[in-house]
């Protein structure tokens, strides 16, 4: 989530926790609802592509432990086909499952299935989700042939598409600052090299700024600065499949001030581009997965990192708005079960846990 | 596109491996007559009692456990493919993709590519992905269908790690024309016809020459509608539609008393639509088009005390897929393989079989790189057989091959047969085998890599077994029950590498344990009334024992997915007069479907039933009318996650003959 919207919780959450305190002296029957990331966060396991084997799993933080297979236990049927993200968001959990065309939607609490928005409400490949306001959502969608990205705005009363953004090729991850959202085109199945800028008023695109090549993840910083980290791009020879470097472009992470790249530090080498960049609480630190590390960069540097944080590779990132914790996801293939880390912001392991098949990223 | 002759551009006596084997079969033959002098007795020995065409399979192969599976088939059975017949009627597990999609056979825990199909002696696995389509073989193309179970290295070399199905084609005996004509109408849009014409020549008892010719054609929607579980609503089965044409010729010819010349060609062409996991939203439209070549040519020998097979068969594999992302992608290969083997009578307790097999494989892949990809293999076997005091009969056999000039694990096996009574056998074998990597695994390119340094895979495998055959009053009985335990070392498996893509890796060792029960009754009244059950249990733990760096230490002691523990099969008929009642129920334990054991496929049972009817016309015409019901309790059931089944359907089988 945001900075801002932390901001906005975190604000009634001590709101809250005052109300609490003293209503729970007079009346202990009602306890307040666990706020976002209070009681526990998900974690997404993506499952192997084309197996339908897709779960969710909770991590409570009383107990220290991780439940698996929420979704399926609690509503008796399967998630489907590779979940690509999760997104907490009024207190509802929109669980984005990619290759079923469909995002579930369940109680943030309860686990239980609230709505499922699939084909027929107009969602063809979704990947992320964001959540504007309570009735309104936007879902990046990679539509069918992968390339044709588009941000579908779905009315969260209705649960149904009431537009359609087009917006460049494989839209990724997006955020909400400043009241502007801002859309990374990772390229899909072809390649890109924007961040779309859109009013979620109008439902418009106000900016296109062009950044490196396939740009995936975005953070916002303390300053209200933007930082996309991408993977560059990567060229095949259609007769040998090696890879042509002269074509090929590195990965990179860039820093955007007032809608304008001030910044774009490039990745030493093709094939290995910074991915999944998260921000800390504090917002002056940033991780992101990058050969085959986790690595910690402060929002001052103007170079990359020469050592990670981390000196192993995971499939899934994030940090714990709550604590600060580094989280990762560890997949050791696509057909067993994978692990869940806990470590300090000082690189040390905390404690791991058995997940579902594949953990690519967390909701809170 | 390469012509069929730069195939064959090896100068033959020039190639080493080549000359070996001919030398070596010229030997063979150059024996004969030492052994013909060593035997004082002229009567007709090999002949007399049983007629052996295949010296492996029904006299060297007498400590193993083999399994006929026509015999418990209710219904029409040549209108089923082979995967249908081996999931209902064969301790096999059938490991598929939903009604038309890639079957494999696994048998006794063991991986998807260890029981190879032999037909008329010939491998056809394929070169490219050590797999053959279960589905896509006709029913009505096989005569004899056999399962052997256990290690077979010795007699029939790599890749028969779980056992081997053994499939015939025969020219049955005739005189005249004969024929055959099959319709077929089933649910979902299924249709099927076939034809069988054959015209013999028969001098006295004996057949002179005989030619029989049968096609197919088949084409099914298979559209049919399941509740999707993973979209939560009814939907058609879509894209999943299978059309399907082949030739079958053969021609037999005596050329005289002791020698017959056999050739057969089989010609099939498949268009197979992929529908993918029900869970996905989008469909990648994915198709694949098969054809296959599969010519050969057998010669047989038969004198008093020897018997010579020679055979050569040339089997050609064209396969294209397309879908949404890639377009056309083709995949060729050509296999020749020649095989020349003796069997040899001493005296009545003891044989000897030596056999030379010669066989070389080419593939064209696309995402070979710029490779083409090929292997010369030539393997020796011999094994030899003694009975002792009239109960006991020992076999032993051995085989070396030389595979591109690197030897291969040696394959040697022990198997003891004994007569415990007048209805008891007991029996017990102990064997190696291997299997070698398949083209795909050396070398693949792209993302992900294949890995030419890979090792075979090998292992030893050991079974014990009783069968009895009682008969009481009207009642024959047979049971038997075998227990087995299968060591499989550097099992291949592809994992992921640092960064994107897989690679295929020696990594794990697995110990595949279990038995197997069958029982067999039959009830005659007469020749007009009886009534037949089989049954079948088997019990299957196939674990991994042993993980080496590159695979998941996780996985250790779990249970190998789509590895039922529990299987169940069973089947009865009814002959009245002109009417046949059939049922057949397959009840299906749960299996995992992910390596650390996490994730369950539902058990699941299907009873089928059918009813014939048999009207002879006159002595030279008869019309069968057979109609099936299957799955009539309309379970809902996925045969591997993701890829529903279809609820209950029908066929109906119109078969008419004459002569």
């Amino acid at each position: 989530m945001n900075r801002n919207l932390w901001r906005t919780f975190a604000f009634w959450a001590l709101f809250l926790s005052i109300q609490t305190i003293s209503i729970s002296c007079n009346d202990d029957d009602n306890p307040a609802p666990p706020l976002a990331g209070q009681a526990g966060y998900f974690i997404v396991n993506e499952g192997g592509f084309g197996n339908a084997n897709t779960s969710l799993s909770y991590y409570d933080r009383q107990k220290d432990s991780v439940l698996n297979n929420v979704f399926s236990n609690t509503n008796n049927r399967p998630m489907g086909d590779q979940t690509q993200s999760m997104t907490v968001f009024d207190d509802r959990g929109f669980i984005v499952v990619q290759n079923s065309s469909k995002i579930e939607v369940i109680d943030r609490e309860t686990f239980e299935s609230l709505a499922t928005i699939g084909i027929d409400e107009g969602i063809v490949s979704p990947r992320y989700f964001l959540g504007i306001n309570p009735t309104k959502g936007y879902v990046t969608d990679w539509g069918a042939d992968g390339v044709s990205g588009t941000v579908k705005v779905v009315d969260l009363n209705s649960y149904q598409v009431t537009a359609t953004i087009p917006v460049g090729a494989g839209p990724n991850s997006l955020i909400n600052y400043n009241n502007l959202v801002y859309v990374a085109n990772g390229g899909g199945l072809g390649s890109d090299n924007t961040v779309v800028v859109i009013d979620p008023q109008t439902d418009a695109i106000v900016q296109s700024i062009t950044v490196g090549d396939n740009p995936s993840s975005l953070a916002v910083d303390a300053n209200g600065n933007i930082w996309v980290a991408g993977g560059g791009k990567l060229v095949y020879d259609p007769i040998d499949f090696s890879v042509v470097e002269a074509k090929s472009t590195p990965g990179f992470i860039a820093r955007l001030e007032n809608d304008e790249v001030a910044l774009t530090i490039p990745a030493g080498q093709i094939s290995v581009g910074p991915a999944n960049v998260n921000i800390d609480p504090t917002g002056q630190i940033l991780y992101f997965r990058y050969k085959g590390g986790i690595y910690a960069m402060s929002t001052d540097n103007t170079s990359l990192p020469t050592t990670p944080l981390i000196d192993q590779s995971f499939y899934g990132l994030g940090v714990d708005p709550v604590s600060g914790e580094i989280l990762t996801g560890q997949a050791p293939n696509f057909s067993s079960e994978g692990s869940f880390f806990r470590y300090s912001t000082t690189g040390n392991i905390i404690q791991s846990y058995s997940v579902g098949i594949a953990p690519n990223g967390f909701a809170f | 596109m390469k012509g069929w002759r730069s195939y064959f551009s090896i100068n033959l006596f020039s190639n080493r491996i080549l000359s070996f084997g001919l030398a070596l079969s010229i030997f063979c033959l150059a024996f004969l007559p030492a052994v013909g002098q060593l035997s004082s007795n002229d009567t007709v020995k090999v002949l007399q009692t049983v007629e052996i065409t295949d010296s492996r399979l029904q006299l060297f192969s007498s400590g193993d456990q083999i399994s006929k599976i026509l015999p418990q088939a209710t219904g029409y059975p040549a209108s089923s493919n082979l995967s249908q017949l081996l999931m209902k009627y064969s301790a096999v597990n059938v490991r598929s993709y939903g009604i038309s999609g890639l079957s494999t056979a696994s048998l006794r825990g063991s991986g998807s590519n260890h029981t190879p199909v032999f037909w008329e002696g010939i491998n056809l696995q394929s070169s490219m992905n050590g797999s053959l389509d279960l589905t896509l073989m006709p029913a009505f193309f096989l005569d004899e269908i056999s399962l052997q179970h256990g290690s077979l290295g010795a007699l029939y070399g790599a890749g028969t790690l779980g056992g081997a199905i053994h499939l015939g084609s025969a020219v049955q005996p005739t005189s005249g024309i004969s024929g055959k004509l099959f319709q077929q109408l089933g649910s979902f849009g299924d249709r099927q016809t076939g034809v069988q014409l054959q015209y013999g020549n028969q001098r006295g008892a004996a057949q002179r020459s005989a030619v029989c010719v049968r096609a197919f054609y088949r084409q099914a929607d298979n559209d049919f509608p399941y509740y999707n579980i993973y979209r939560v609503r009814p939907e058609q089965r879509q894209h999943a539609g299978i059309n399907q044409k082949g030739i079958l010729a053969e021609f037999y010819q005596k050329l005289s008393p002791q020698q017959n010349l056999e050739v057969k060609y089989w010609l099939q062409d498949n268009y197979v639509e992929i529908p993918g996991v029900a869970a996905a939203g989008i469909s990648n439209q994915g198709t694949q088009t098969d054809l296959f070549h599969r010519m050969v040519a057998k010669w047989t020998l038969t004198n008093t005390n020897y018997q010579i097979h020679a055979r050569t068969a040339i089997l050609g594999h064209r396969l294209v897929y397309t879908d949404n992302v890639i377009e056309n992608s083709l995949n060729e290969a050509i296999s020749w393989i020649s095989e020349v083997e003796g069997t040899f009578y001493f005296n009545e307790k003891q044989w000897l079989l030596v056999g030379n097999n010669h066989n070389y494989e080419q593939a064209e892949v696309s995402s070979y790189g710029a490779q083409l990809a090929q292997r010369h293999r030539t393997a020796l076997f011999a094994s030899y057989q003694a009975q002792f005091h009239e109960r006991l009969e020992a076999t032993v056999g051995l085989r070396e091959t030389l595979i591109d000039g690197n030897w291969s694990p040696i394959l040697p096996s022990l198997s003891l047969a004994y007569t415990a009574g007048e209805y008891w056998n007991l029996r017990t074998k102990v064997a190696r085998s291997y299997n070698l990597p398949t083209f795909n695994d050396l070398y693949w390119s792209g993302v992900s890599r294949g890995n030419p340094n890979l090792q075979p895979e090998s292992g030893w495998g050991a079974d014990f077994g009783v069968e009895a055959q009682p008969e009481y009053n009207r009642w024959k009985l047979r049971g038997s029950f075998t227990t087995f335990s299968n060591w499989f070392n550097n099992w291949l498996q592809w994992v992921p590498q640092e960064g994107l893509g897989w690679s295929p890796v020696n990594v794990q060792r697995v110990w595949a344990r279990g038995l197997e029960a069958t029982a067999n009754a039959q009830y005659e009244v007469n020749t007009d009334f009886f009534f037949r059950l089989w049954g079948l249990y088997s019990y299957t733990r196939s674990t991994k024992e042993e993980i080496k760096t590159g695979g998941n230490p996780a996985e250790l002691h779990k249970q190998l997915i789509y590895t039922p523990v529990h299987q169940g099969k069973a089947s009865a008929l009814l002959h009245y007069h002109h009417w046949e009642l059939g049922s057949t129920i397959n009840i299906i334990g749960q299996q995992f479907t992910d390596d650390t054991n996490n994730q369950l496929l539902a058990s699941y049972a299907t009873t089928d039933i059918s009813l014939a009817y048999h009207w002879q016309i006159n002595d030279s015409h008869q019309l069968t009318v057979n109609s099936s019901l299957n799955n009539i309790f309309n379970h809902e059931y996925e045969v591997r996650r993701g890829f529903p089944m279809p609820g209950r359907n029908y066929q109906i089988n119109l078969i008419y003959q004459f002569n």
